[in-house]
């Protein structure tokens, strides 16, 4: 990482190896992020590389002074996900009215292994595991979530609602520690 | 930029699970990517795509000028067309105002005005002046039609010097009584009144004419009809020309008082005061004369037709020719409606995934202009059009999976394009067979907003499908780069008109693929169900 303002100079100048190199430190980081909004290989990929095609293109509107290029990229990444899923949301869902505390509540994975939370989310369905990710693992509000995803308030609660019903066993383990 | 930070809880040199798919094989679909879209050679990318951007929008513009100056330009030859079928006359007298315009005939009366031999030709030939109207336009088919029939009329009208220095001493002599009978009776200045009795004379000369293969010169009637006449008849036609000219003189006379002349005088002072009159005369002549041996195009070569033609000859032509144009255009409002060759499931699932049925209730614009055979030039505008994919497939790829067990499942992901929709716009010719039915041909281009996607997921082992689902794109979604912009399509239709209704149906055939897929062009036809109603 010493080597990074070289790596984007070089990156800037639309240099394969300096991409390749880049690509090569974020890679696992990235992929478990897009694994935590989709269960299928090509999907995980290819909103990957959509992501991180956004970034190289656009690499030169980056500024050191505002934040490290990690987060850039992981936001441009996490939105590349969000687009997808936005697009390809078919399911037929409820709206619920029920009061449901519209704040971060602690992470009911904290204390589970990666592997073990992807086996958890890979029991949901796409938009649900997008909605409980975002919400517990991404610490979105409800707010932020309509917002991102498009869809109303009642729809996102609903979609937690569902997630908490088939985790039930992550989450009541969770409430005991 | 600032907000970037929010929400993450992670770092790059995590402990990380490790991911399903090697590194190796990602970078080299991103590297394929990479390669497609930021080659190395042209780093400035960015500044191509722009252009390319900037020309698909100029390239539609482009067409759409190209079409409004045909249109024009249609119109323009329509009006050229019009006043080419003006009566000779009118463009004649036009003429006859600007003396500047006929420098070709100069020559001819300075000709004249030197021979005297010929100035009597030219007085012989001024009797004629007074019927120049009829004789032109009688005589107009005659410079495309039999060389007889014109060689008989210049020799009538125009018998030139050379004519007049071959000619035999029986002619000359003729000729010489010819120029006497003319000198007494001055049949120089003869007025379209007396047309009535020279179409007379003009029939018996047309007999004698065709007997001694003479010339038809209503002029000359009396003298060469003598020939082969009884004396009572001779008599009676002498008489009858004699009266012509008595009342032609008068005319011709009264004409010449107002010009401040003597209408007796055939002095060449009276002649200079009438050489415009003249040359015109002469200008008719010296288009007989090389209609016998040049084609009717080259004779008008002399003629400036397009600047003169072209020009409106007063503000009343021109609101004219407005209202013409007003009259010969059309506007109207259309409903369509395109039509799967398959996938009818969702006809009525719009790219928003809902039922949007009333999309067909939303009408297109069309005018149109009449042509001369009777067809019609149609520019038609569509604010929203769906255009069928018939689920064609425009994208696919592969997974393997692996479960713990080690059994490897291959699922193969295809996309396929179900709808788009947008707008669309074109050019199209109907032509009629008969009242009621009429075929239209033409050429439209669609933009394309949204589109309608159904991803399938299918085992590669025994072709189960997995998953079957609809995905809508917009122009920001990622899967929108497998949608070209705009596409061309050819098409043909035939209509039913019913009063102010015409009901039709057509074939719509892309020019162009609808999708970005260079090995696979996606050209889906649809067919199309229409009714137009003509406002005006």
């Amino acid at each position: 990482m010493d080597q990074l303002p070289e790596i984007l100079e070089g990156c800037k100048r639309n240099d394969r190896k300096s991409q390749e190199v880049l690509y090569y430190q974020f890679y696992p980081a990235m992929f478990n992020l897009c694994k935590k909004f989709f269960a299928d290989e090509h999907e995980i990929q290819t909103a990957l590389n959509n992501g991180m095609m956004k970034a190289f293109k656009h690499i030169d509107q980056y500024d050191p002074a505002k934040g490290e290029i990690f987060n850039w990229i992981y936001t441009i990444i996490r939105n590349s996900c969000l687009t997808i899923i936005r697009n390809s949301r078919t399911e037929i869902t409820i709206e619920l009215k029920e009061n449901i505390p519209d704040t971060s509540v602690d992470d009911p994975f904290q204390t589970s292994a990666w592997e073990d939370i992807f086996i958890s989310l890979d029991k949901l369905p796409p938009t649900t595991r997008a909605v409980c990710s975002l919400f517990y693992l991404e610490g979105f509000s409800i707010k932020e979530i309509e917002q991102q995803l498009a869809i109303k308030q009642g729809t996102v609660k609903w979609h937690l609602n569902e997630s908490r019903t088939r985790l039930k066993e992550i989450f009541t383990k969770s409430r005991e520690t | 930029m600032e907000d970037s930070n929010k929400h993450i809880n992670q770092k790059p040199d995590g402990d990380y699970p490790k991911p399903d798919v090697p590194v190796g094989d990602a970078w080299a679909e991103m590297k394929d990517m990479l390669d497609m879209e930021m080659p190395v050679d042209s780093p400035s990318t960015a500044v191509n795509t722009s252009w390319i951007k900037a020309l698909k929008l100029i390239l539609p513009l482009i067409t759409a000028a190209g079409a409004v100056y045909l249109f024009f330009e249609l119109n323009d030859k329509n009006k050229f067309q019009k006043t080419a079928e003006m009566p000779f006359n009118k463009q004649n007298s036009e003429r006859k105002l600007n003396p500047a315009e006929n420098d070709f005939e100069k020559p001819i009366a300075k000709k004249e005005n030197s021979d005297k031999d010929i100035t009597n030709l030219t007085k012989g030939s001024d009797a004629h002046k007074s019927s120049l109207p009829e004789l032109e336009s009688k005589s107009l088919p005659t410079f495309e039609s039999k060389k007889e029939s014109s060689h008989r009329s210049n020799s009538n009208h125009s018998r030139s010097v050379s004519d007049y220095r071959n000619m035999t001493k029986s002619e000359k002599a003729e000729n010489k009584s010819r120029n006497l009978v003319s000198e007494n009776s001055i049949p120089l200045k003869v007025n379209p009144g007396n047309l009535t009795v020279r179409t007379r004379d003009r029939n018996l000369n047309d007999k004698a004419a065709n007997k001694g293969n003479l010339s038809r010169n209503p002029a000359l009637s009396p003298n060469l009809a003598g020939n082969n006449m009884p004396k009572q008849q001779k008599k009676e036609v002498e008489e009858t020309d004699r009266n012509s000219v008595v009342s032609s003189r008068q005319n011709v006379g009264s004409n010449l008082v107002k010009n401040g002349n003597d209408a007796f005088s055939v002095t060449s002072e009276a002649d200079k005061n009438t050489s415009i009159l003249k040359m015109t005369h002469f200008r008719i002549l010296t288009k007989r004369v090389y209609s016998d041996k040049t084609p009717l195009k080259q004779n008008f070569k002399s003629i400036p037709i397009k600047a003169q033609f072209l020009k409106p000859s007063n503000p009343t032509d021109q609101k004219q020719n407005t209202k013409a144009l007003l009259n010969s255009l059309h506007i109207g409002l259309q409903w369509n409606t395109n039509l799967p060759s398959k996938d009818y499931g969702r006809f009525f699932t719009g790219t928003t995934q809902s039922n949007t049925f009333y999309t067909l209730l939303i009408p297109g614009i069309w005018i149109g202009k009449n042509l001369n055979n009777g067809s019609m030039l149609m520019l038609k505008v569509n604010p929203y059009n769906q255009y069928f994919g018939n689920n064609q497939k425009i994208d696919s790829s592969s997974t393997i999976k692996s479960d713990t067990s080690g059994n490897v499942t291959k699922n193969i992901h295809h996309l396929n394009l179900s709808k788009t929709s947008g707008m669309s716009a074109g050019l199209q010719y109907v032509h009629p067979f008969t009242s009621k039915w009429s075929v239209g041909m033409g050429a439209q281009i669609y933009w394309q907003n949204k589109a309608l996607l159904n991803a399938q997921t299918i085992n590669s082992r025994d072709g189960k499908v997995l998953s079957d689902s609809l995905i809508r794109i917009g122009k920001t979604s990622e899967n929108w780069k497998l949608l070209q912009p705009y596409f061309i399509a050819g098409n043909i239709e035939v209509l039913y008109s019913w009063q102010k209704l015409q009901f039709g149906a057509g074939l719509i055939i892309p020019v162009t693929s609808m999708t970005n897929a260079p090995e696979n062009k996606n050209r889906p036809i649809n067919g199309q169900l229409l009714i137009r109603w003509k406002i005006k």
